[in-house]
Parts: C-alpha cells; sequence; structure tokens
C-alpha cells in the first residue's frame, strides 16, 4: 500500500514538472509580436525623437507628460494614443508586425512609421503589404532632395503679411534640375468661402479651423505667390539626402486628410513644416524653439542655424521684375510702351523705328505690364485679351532675344534682417517731466527698425507695448498697447500708381481736453507717396479716427485729418519726420496736432539707438517731449 | 471685437486679386483668363486658407471638361493650368515656362534650342487666337514637332 502511494506521488510530481516545463518552454517560444514589444521596452522607443516627431508630439507645458498636435482620431492607433506615446507605440507594433487584415490596411496607411519601426526593431519575419496605391504614389514623386521655400510677406495684404513657408519634394530622374516639375507640400487651415471678416481673424488665431496638409504642382505655387501675390520667393535647399526625403514624403502621404486645429500665431503653416524635417533629423529640435509665436521668417531662421541649407535661390516676382526693368527701359521706349497699352495703334507699325533688340523689350514689357494692370479691369477683358493675344503674336515674329539685365539678388534675404522680437529701454521728458520708458513688442517691423531684409516703407507692429515711470510722481503709466499697427507706403512709378494706407488699433493715454484718457483708438487712411530719391520717400495720407472712453463726452471721438511722412532709411541712420493733424467733431470734440521726428541710429543688425522729439497740440494746450531709447531685437 | 471689425475691412480694401485655385473646367478656354475679383481670397492667405480644392492633386487629373478622359500626361496638365505662361513663353522663345514644358513632354537638353525656335515660330498655328483650349493647344503643338526633324521622335 505505501508502496503505491510512493509511485503515485512520484508520478503526480513527475507530470507537475512536466507540466511546469511545457509551461516554461512556451515563455521561451513567445510570439514575434511580444518580443519586439519587449525590445521596444528595452530601447525605450516612445521616447525616441523620431517617434515624436512621427505622431507630432510636444511636452506639455506643465504635468510633464506629452500630447499630439494632431486632432484626428484617426491618426492614432489606440485609444490615448492622442495623449499617450507609449500606449501609442504599443499599439501600432501590435497592428503592423501582426498577419491581420487590419495589419495591411495601416502598413498602408502609416508607410513612414512602419518603415521606422521595421529599421529600429529589426524583426526576423516580416510580411510587407502589397500597397498598390501608397507606393504607386511614392513612386510617382520619388524624390531625390527637399527644399524649404519662403514666399516673403506681401505688405500691401495684411492677411499675408508675415509671409508663408511651404516644402518642396525635388524629383529625381532627368527633371531634377527643374524646379518647377517638384512638388509643394504645405499646411493650411480650411477656410469656408465666404467668411466674415472678424469671424475669419478670431478663428484663425483661437483655433476655430481644422487645417490640413495639401501636395500640389509646385508651379500652381508661383502661380499663386510669385505672380498673383507678387511675392519674392526664397528657395533654400536642404542638406537630406535622397533616402531621408522618401521618408519626409512617407510621412505625408500618413498626414493625408489629417486635421491639425490651426492657430495662427502657433500651429500655423511654418511651425508644422519644422515636424517634417524633424522626423528625418531628430536632433534639429525645431519645434521647441517655437512656444508663443512662430512667425516664417524665423522658422526659417532656425532651419538656417541648424545648419542644413546647402543653398539659396531668389525668385523674384512679377511686380520686382517690372520695377527692375523699368529703370532700364530709355524715355523713347517708354513713349512707346505707353501707346501700346493705351491705344489701339498698330503695334508693327509703333516698334518698327526701333532696333530689333529694343523692339523685343519694348513688346516684352509692355506685355507684362498690361497683363498686371488688366487685373484692375475685369470688365475689359475681352478686349484686353485680344490687345494682348497681338502683342506676344508680333513678338514671336522677332526671333532677336531681349536680352534683359539679370534681376539684382538681394544683398540680404529675408531671413537675414534683424530679429523679429524687439524690447526698449529708455528716459524721456514729457513736458519737464522726467519718465523711464520701458517697451516691448513681440513682432515684426517698423520703418525705423533697420531695413535689411525688409521691405521698404512697410510696416508691422503687432501687441507693441509701451510703458511709462514717472521719476517724480513716481507712477507708472501704460502709454500705448497697440493691438495692430500696419501701413504699406509703396510709391508710385511711372507706371503704376498704387494706394498707400495705414491702420492702427490701440489703447492709448491721451490728453484730451485737459484731462488724461485712456482710449480705445482706431485709425485708418490712405494716400500715395512720392520717392525723391532712392529710399527718400514723401507720404500723403488722408485718415479717419474713432476713439471710446467712458470719459469721454458721449463716450466717443469721431474724426478725420491729415498726415504727411518723410521717410529716409539708409543702412547707419534712418530718420522719420511726421506732421498730422487730426479735428475730432463727433462725440468729444477737439483738434490734435502734431509734428515728430524719430531717428534711428543702427549700430548692428540686432542693436539701434532712438532719438525722439515731438511737440503735440491738444485742444489749447502744447505737450512736448523728447526721448532717447536703446532698441535690442532678439 | 472693434479691432477685428477694422482688420477686415483693411483686408477688403488691400486685397490682391487671385485667380482661382483651379481652372476647372471650361476655364482652358481663355488663354487670357485674367484675374477675377477678390472674394474669398481675402481670406488666402493669413491663414494661407484654401477653398478646399487642392488635397493630395497629382500629375493625373482631366483636361476640359469631359470628366471621363482622365489624363495623366503631366504636360497637358501644366499646359492647362500655365496658358498664359506658356503662350508667352512660345511669343518670346524662351523662358523657365517653355523650358518646363518642353521637360514634361521629354524632351533632352540636346533638343530644347530646336523645340524652342519651332514654338517660336509656329506660335500663331499653335495659338489660333486669344481664346483656345489647352487641348487643341496640345494637339497643334505635337503637329508642328511632328514635322520637325530633330523633334518629331517625341511624338509617339
Amino acid at each position: 500500500m505505501v508502496f503505491k502511494l510512493n509511485i503515485l506521488i512520484r508520478l503526480l510530481v513527475i507530470s507537475l514538472q512536466l507540466i511546469f516545463l511545457c509551461l516554461a518552454s512556451s515563455r521561451v517560444h513567445a510570439l514575434p509580436v511580444e518580443r519586439l514589444l519587449e525590445k521596444a521596452d528595452l530601447m525605450r522607443l516612445s521616447e525616441h525623437s523620431s517617434w515624436m516627431a512621427l505622431v507630432h508630439y510636444r511636452k506639455d507645458t506643465f504635468g510633464g507628460g506629452f500630447t499630439s498636435e494632431a486632432d484626428d482620431e484617426r491618426f492614432f492607433l489606440s485609444a490615448n494614443g492622442k495623449y499617450s506615446p507609449a500606449e501609442e507605440l504599443l499599439a501600432n507594433i501590435r497592428t503592423f508586425f501582426s498577419s491581420s487584415e487590419e495589419s495591411r490596411e495601416k502598413q498602408c496607411q502609416f508607410p513612414a512609421r512602419y518603415f521606422w519601426l521595421k529599421q529600429q526593431l529589426k524583426p526576423d519575419v516580416v510580411l510587407n503589404a502589397e500597397c498598390k496605391e501608397t507606393n504607386k504614389w511614392l513612386d510617382e514623386l520619388e524624390p531625390e532632395s527637399v527644399t524649404l521655400v519662403f514666399p516673403a510677406s506681401y505688405v500691401n495684404s495684411p492677411s499675408s503679411m508675415f509671409g508663408h513657408t511651404l516644402l518642396r519634394i525635388n524629383l529625381a530622374g532627368d527633371k531634377s534640375d527643374n524646379p518647377l516639375t517638384g512638388f509643394s507640400v504645405s499646411y493650411a487651415a480650411n477656410v469656408p468661402a465666404n467668411e466674415i471678416g472678424f469671424l475669419f481673424a478670431y478663428r484663425g488665431i483661437f483655433g476655430g479651423y481644422e487645417g490640413n496638409f495639401s501636395i500640389v504642382p509646385y508651379y500652381e505655387k508661383i502661380k499663386e505667390y510669385n505672380d498673383i501675390e507678387n511675392r519674392d520667393i526664397w528657395e533654400y535647399g536642404l542638406n537630406f539626402t535622397a533616402e531621408e526625403s522618401k521618408q519626409v514624403l512617407r510621412h505625408v502621404w500618413e498626414l493625408k486628410d489629417i486635421n491639425f486645429d490651426y492657430f495662427f500665431l502657433t500651429e500655423n503653416c511654418s511651425y508644422q513644416l519644422l515636424t517634417l524635417l524633424e522626423i528625418v533629423r531628430p536632433e534639429l529640435k525645431l519645434r521647441e524653439q517655437f512656444n508663443y509665436k512662430a512667425v516664417p521668417a524665423d522658422t526659417v531662421r532656425s532651419v538656417v542655424d541648424a545648419g542644413i541649407i546647402v543653398s539659396a535661390e531668389y525668385r523674384p516676382s512679377g511686380t520686382t521684375v517690372l520695377l527692375e526693368r523699368n529703370a532700364v527701359i530709355s524715355e523713347h521706349e517708354t513713349e512707346i510702351i505707353k501707346a501700346l497699352i493705351e491705344t489701339d495703334k498698330d503695334i508693327t507699325e509703333l516698334t518698327d523705328p526701333l532696333g530689333p533688340e529694343s523692339r523685343s523689350r519694348v513688346i516684352e514689357y509692355a506685355y507684362d505690364f498690361f497683363r498686371y494692370k488688366s487685373s484692375d479691369t475685369p470688365h475689359l477683358r475681352d478686349k484686353n485679351a485680344s490687345r494682348s493675344y497681338d502683342l506676344l503674336r508680333v513678338r514671336s515674329e522677332q526671333p532677336v532675344a531681349a536680352n534683359w539685365p539679370q534681376i539684382p539678388v538681394p544683398e540680404v534675404r529675408n531671413d537675414e534682417g534683424h530679429d523679429t522680437s524687439r524690447v526698449a529701454v529708455g528716459l524721456g521728458q514729457e513736458n519737464a517731466l522726467e519718465y523711464l520708458s520701458v517697451k516691448i513688442r513681440p513682432a515684426y517691423h517698423d520703418v525705423m527698425d533697420p531695413l535689411p531684409g525688409y521691405g521698404f516703407g512697410a510696416q508691422i507692429n503687432f501687441l507693441d507695448l509701451s510703458l511709462k515711470y514717472f521719476s517724480a510722481a513716481e507712477k507708472l503709466e501704460l502709454e500705448k498697447l497697440t493691438f495692430i499697427n500696419i501701413s504699406s507706403m509703396t510709391p508710385v512709378s511711372r507706371f503704376i500708381s498704387p494706394v498707400s494706407w495705414a491702420a492702427d488699433v490701440a489703447l492709448e493715454r491721451r490728453k484730451v481736453n485737459s484731462e488724461l484718457h485712456n482710449l480705445f483708438s482706431v485709425k485708418a487712411g490712405g494716400g500715395k507717396s512720392y520717392l525723391l530719391a532712392d529710399h527718400n520717400m514723401i507720404s500723403v495720407i488722408a485718415e479717419g479716427a474713432l476713439d471710446y472712453g467712458n470719459d469721454l463726452s458721449k463716450g466717443y471721438s469721431l474724426g478725420a485729418g491729415l498726415k504727411a511722412e518723410w521717410l529716409i532709411t539708409g543702412s547707419s541712420v534712418s530718420s522719420k519726420l511726421k506732421l498730422e493733424t487730426i479735428e475730432y467733431r463727433a462725440g468729444e470734440q477737439y483738434r490734435d496736432s502734431v509734428a515728430e521726428w524719430e531717428l534711428s541710429v543702427h549700430i548692428s543688425k540686432n542693436q539701434g539707438l532712438r532719438f525722439k522729439a515731438s511737440r503735440e497740440k491738444l485742444s489749447e494746450l502744447y505737450e512736448n517731449q523728447y526721448e532717447i531709447a536703446l532698441h535690442w531685437y532678439y | 471685437m472693434k479691432k477685428v471689425i477694422l482688420m477686415s475691412v483693411v483686408m477688403a480694401a488691400s486685397l490682391p486679386m487671385i485667380a482661382q485655385a483651379d481652372p476647372g473646367c471650361g476655364l482652358g478656354a481663355q488663354v487670357f483668363a485674367g484675374k477675377d475679383g477678390a472674394g474669398s481670397h481675402i481670406l488666402a492667405a493669413t491663414t494661407n486658407g484654401i477653398s478646399g480644392n487642392q488635397t493630395f492633386g497629382m500629375s493625373s487629373g482631366t483636361l476640359g471638361c469631359d470628366t471621363s478622359k482622365k489624363v495623366t500626361y503631366a504636360a497637358g496638365i501644366y499646359l492647362n493650368s500655365n496658358m498664359e505662361k506658356v503662350a508667352r513663353g512660345m511669343a518670346t522663345g524662351e523662358g523657365e515656362a517653355l523650358n518646363t514644358l518642353a521637360d514634361l513632354m521629354g524632351v533632352q537638353t540636346e533638343d530644347k534650342a530646336a523645340f524652342f525656335t519651332a514654338m517660336q515660330k509656329n506660335f500663331g498655328k499653335i495659338f489660333k487666337g486669344n481664346s483656345v483650349s489647352a487641348e487643341d493647344v496640345m494637339a497643334s503643338l505635337k503637329s508642328v514637332m511632328q514635322q520637325d526633324s530633330s523633334l518629331s521622335k517625341y511624338i509617339s
């Protein structure tokens, strides 16, 4: 009996051991996916900068967590993917490396992630899905390199004032030396067709629009920015290899139709491109530099500073070309051009007396300028089309080339100007009361700032804060908070007579009828500017002004007036003389006249010294002010 | 609030004239389509907004109004979208637009001079008037190339 019990126990122990052995061996021969997950965990792959870029994660300001900038559940394979790089990584590995229908679908939808994970994890067995659509697209756009494109600001339009950036994928093969055969990748907000002005501004700033990435032939962008919007374009070739460019392209496919909430100040067109660059160059850490604002020129600067630029090409706009060529044509040629454009006289008769090269130039200039002007007269489209055609037909009968001189490339690029943030500290006197002044402005450029890299006569001040501390009274005053101040002074020339205009919206302190008021003030005006010499211009603007203030009689003031400005900008010194008078006729009534002179000494690209002297007459009181301030740009 | 009303006034007053983003059906018939009024294009660039059309538009699309005729010929698409620039290029016998057309038609570097000359000489045949469709221009262009000894090899 005892003997049999021993055998029974022995058998039991052996079977238990066998069972344990089986269990143990199934641990050793784990499922391949599980091994990959373990490997990813060991490598801490979810913390890798490339993973962060691929899923557009950004570190939270508070809390130490991460949030993806994508606002679209289709971009994540895990439920909490938007907030958890680790969970998202697990879900991606599980999905890609299992052999399911979903695996095939997701491999094709996320080719960049799949490619990167394969590269990092080096799995033993890989089941690549066929991905017909993805691969056809990738093959058609087989890239060779990537270019960062920067259409400079077009100051005549406030909505284009800060410029724009996009990427260009350059195709491999024979066409690689012609940029027009490339494709552009850009991010933009989806704005409904008839959005009202103020709603547009509000939603644009506060994330009210969804944005997407799109890819179109580069020549379409040239049309849009270079020709139509008349913006000069800078093209920066990047040192990305063909392999790296392909990975960027794979990621662009992943971004198809994915929504990212658009924020004009931060997550805008130029910011979003930085993520695309970080995918293949995670060490660049470009996005980190942009927390509160992302001005396109600044994003270009960060790329240049990262040292990844190999070339910078200048592409002048249609207007720039016309203006430059204007300087080359003679008085006699100008007369003929005028006749070609303004009359119906026979083209051949008008141009016959000219030499062959001159003839070609005159017809080409007339044609180009005529097309430029025709945009203002859509009702004459047919008549203009007919004349345009005739000009081209006559030109085609002339084999001699026009031989225009090359358009000069600006010495200073649009990314090489002064930095966009500015702070100033100074001392001054207001009617014999001394004060200390502090000014701070996050963006962008005024006419007294150093000009190189910016447009002459163009000014945009955004959230410009000016404070004064009066030493005797020990009082800190808000002098002015400018929400937005734009002025676009484009001089009249032989052929074009553009409108110069200015607008200003601010909160300011003003002495009205002997009382100090804090006013919400709005000013807008239009007029003309005239060049006296190079970078020497006089502008005359008629303006209207509307102020709101609790203590104003009837709570407001409405008036109109005139302003004249004489601006001279130079490489070491700039000067501006302003004469302005506004007559407030409704609400609180008074007259505000001022004569002001500003002198700016350009110490270096990012430093300046400014002198200001002004005499203002408000009703019957005179106010004299003198100030000297040191300016820093950063 | 008031500031943004002003902004919209200011923006409206300073609009760049922008043509419609996509040539679409029928516009290819006008060489000098010109630039339409502003409208929604006020919005074109702060947000660099697009009125929805541009997606992952590729080298394929439709030429003209017949949506059943899918054209994958990049040169045709390019021509349709850049009629005026190509016309100007042909009239002068040089320039980026004409060169791009040559590239998209596969013309090799050594034959480009012949291409430019042939296009300029035959401008009147290729662009018969100011109102021609991209299809007609392409057809005339091809027949000109056919008759040129060094260019006929590009027309299959």
